[in-house]
């Protein structure tokens, strides 16, 4: 598991230290204080230090310079590297990271700086190589890219985050077989009723909603039941069962309350099954639906970790807990009150 | 069965449970209040029998027409309660009147602490805001503003009065 991420002059952050819980991480912040930048940075170098990118039995530093610096310029899409280290007046700054992932696998440290163009420095490298690959669910729903997008992405160049590559590729996949399937059905049950089918391939590769028999193309599909079928299609195929690393960013894009309560049960089943889940949000409705299936009596609550994110002088600051009390203020909890406040002024004229 | 009227609410409490308005007490009124650049008290105290729990209420009753703005809700709860738990531990100590002294001694000598804010409501439906003011917004930043004192603030009102011992009319 990712335990801690400590970060110096990265993008927004000044200087941050985030600790994690092994099973929900909830990360809260108006736009603009490095939600997503924290997502990403996790799951790149996660990513890079996934097993089977090369031989050896722990990556070594001479792979990571460049294959961290690589992914982070793929995944956060900047000009060059160094536009990602956070800049103050004198210009030139050194951008420093430590990643902690806990025994056996140890630390990662690296930093770069504003004239990096392609590499980092690794100061300190994994012991050995992570067992699985993170999966990143962009804001977008991914099923109806497939599968000309893969193909479209290693062919010509597309102003696009790796990430969406990433995840098409996880995406097509083949179903999981064997002694995984009993806790495959038990997670994909409740999906498949809210969406009323089950996700189908063709030979093609194009993805399909079967309802009672009767296909229909994603495109047709409402975007909400998109994002589920994505999310069903990653647990199908074993990429989010037992031990795994999921980054959510903005779950409640494009979904109505209805759907939000549903991905809120299946964030937790996730965290609950043994998955890291990192998952960042304005949505007060999303914060509350995880608070509620969090307090129901009679299950198991995952470990649980809540960062809010606010912006200080000259950089972000980060506040954090296990409780959604311990993250400050909740801009989404403060605009409802002031809503409120204006309903009120309004009826009173 | 011991009761408490503020303004157009009736509260009534299990028998045994000891209640008193705490903003009439003279200790507060005479000598506490000033203090500093002058200090609160919440509406209504009340200890359940058995040295269990010391309820802290605060009744809002808006069916006259709001008068708070709900940002500042939480924020005057909490100075009620804090004002009040300093009241309460100089009452013990120092208040003349034996009566006040004896129930904030007992208040203080409890296992925990509960902070309840009774709001009552215009009834006035409207679609987009069918409570003027929402309960669970100003529960969730009641709790963020009192957490030190209970974990669990509750917001009331008569239609739902769950986690509440009491009555209310």
């Amino acid at each position: 598991m990712i335990e801690s991420l400590r970060l110096k002059d990265f993008t927004v952050f000044k200087d941050a230290g985030l600790e994690f819980a092994p099973g929900l991480n909830v990360i809260v912040g108006e736009n603009g204080t490095g939600k997503t930048h924290i997502l990403k940075l996790a799951y790149s170098i996660t990513y890079v230090c996934t097993k089977g990118r090369e031989p050896g039995s722990a990556p070594t530093k001479a792979y990571l310079q460049s294959a961290i610096g690589k992914k982070l310029t793929s995944v956060f899409r900047p000009d060059e590297l160094g536009r990602l280290a956070r800049r103050d007046r004198r210009g030139r700054q050194r951008s420093e990271v430590h990643c902690s992932y806990g025994p056996p696998t140890n630390g990662l440290a690296f930093s770069f700086n504003t004239a990096s163009r392609s590499e980092v420095n690794v100061e300190e490298a994994p012991s050995q190589w992570i067992e699985k690959l993170p999966v990143y669910l962009p804001t977008r729903e991914l099923l109806t890219l497939f599968p000309g997008f893969i193909s479209l992405y290693e062919t010509s160049y597309l102003p696009f985050e790796e990430t969406w590559r990433d995840t098409s590729v996880l995406l097509g996949a083949p179903l999981a077989r064997g002694p995984r399937e009993k806790r495959i059905r038990e997670l994909l049950v409740p999906l498949e009723n809210a969406m009323d089918g089950k996700v189908e391939q063709d030979e093609g590769g194009r993805f399909y909603l079967n309802s009672g028999g009767v296909s229909t193309e994603m495109h047709l599909v409402a975007e909400g039941f998109r994002k589920l079928a994505m999310i069903a299609r990653l647990i199908a195929t074993g990429s989010l069962i037992d031990k795994g690393f999921l980054f959510w960013d903005e779950p409640e894009a494009n979904l109505n309350p209805r759907i939000i309560k549903l991905v809120a049960q299946t964030i937790v089943h996730l965290a609950q099954s043994g998955i890291q889940v990192f998952v960042a949000t304005h949505s007060l409705f999303l914060l509350r639906e995880l608070e509620l299936v969090l307090q129901q009596p009679r299950q198991k609550r995952p470990e649980c970790q809540f960062i809010g994110l606010h912006r200080g002088d000259g950089g972000v600051d980060v506040f954090q807990g296990a409780t959604v009390d311990d993250i400050g203020e909740i801009t989404a909890l403060e605009e409802e009150l002031r809503q409120s406040d204006r309903y009120l002024e309004v009826e009173a004229a | 069965m011991p009761s408490i009227t503020e303004g157009n609410l009736t509260f009534e409490f299990p028998s045994g449970w000891e209640v008193s308005k705490l903003d009439a007490w003279s200790f507060y009124r005479k000598q506490f209040m000033s203090i500093g650049n002058g200090t609160k008290a919440i509406d209504v105290l009340a200890v359940e029998p058995g040295r269990t729990c010391a309820w802290l209420i605060e009744i809002k009753d808006y069916r006259q027409g709001p008068r708070t703005k709900t940002l500042e809700i939480a924020d005057e709860i909490a100075i009620k309660v804090r004002d009040s738990l300093a009241l309460l531990a100089a009452a013990r100590v120092n208040a003349t009147d034996g009566d006040q002294k004896a129930i904030a001694n007992r208040a203080l000598n409890v296992r925990s602490l509960r902070v309840v804010l009774h709001l009552e409501q215009r009834v006035k439906p409207s679609r987009l805001f069918p409570r003027e003011i929402d309960q669970a917004n100003v529960q969730q930043k009641l709790r963020q503003r009192v957490k030190a004192i209970d974990p669990h603030p509750m917001v009331r009102e008569r239609a739902v009065m769950a986690g509440c011992p009491w009555t209310v009319r």
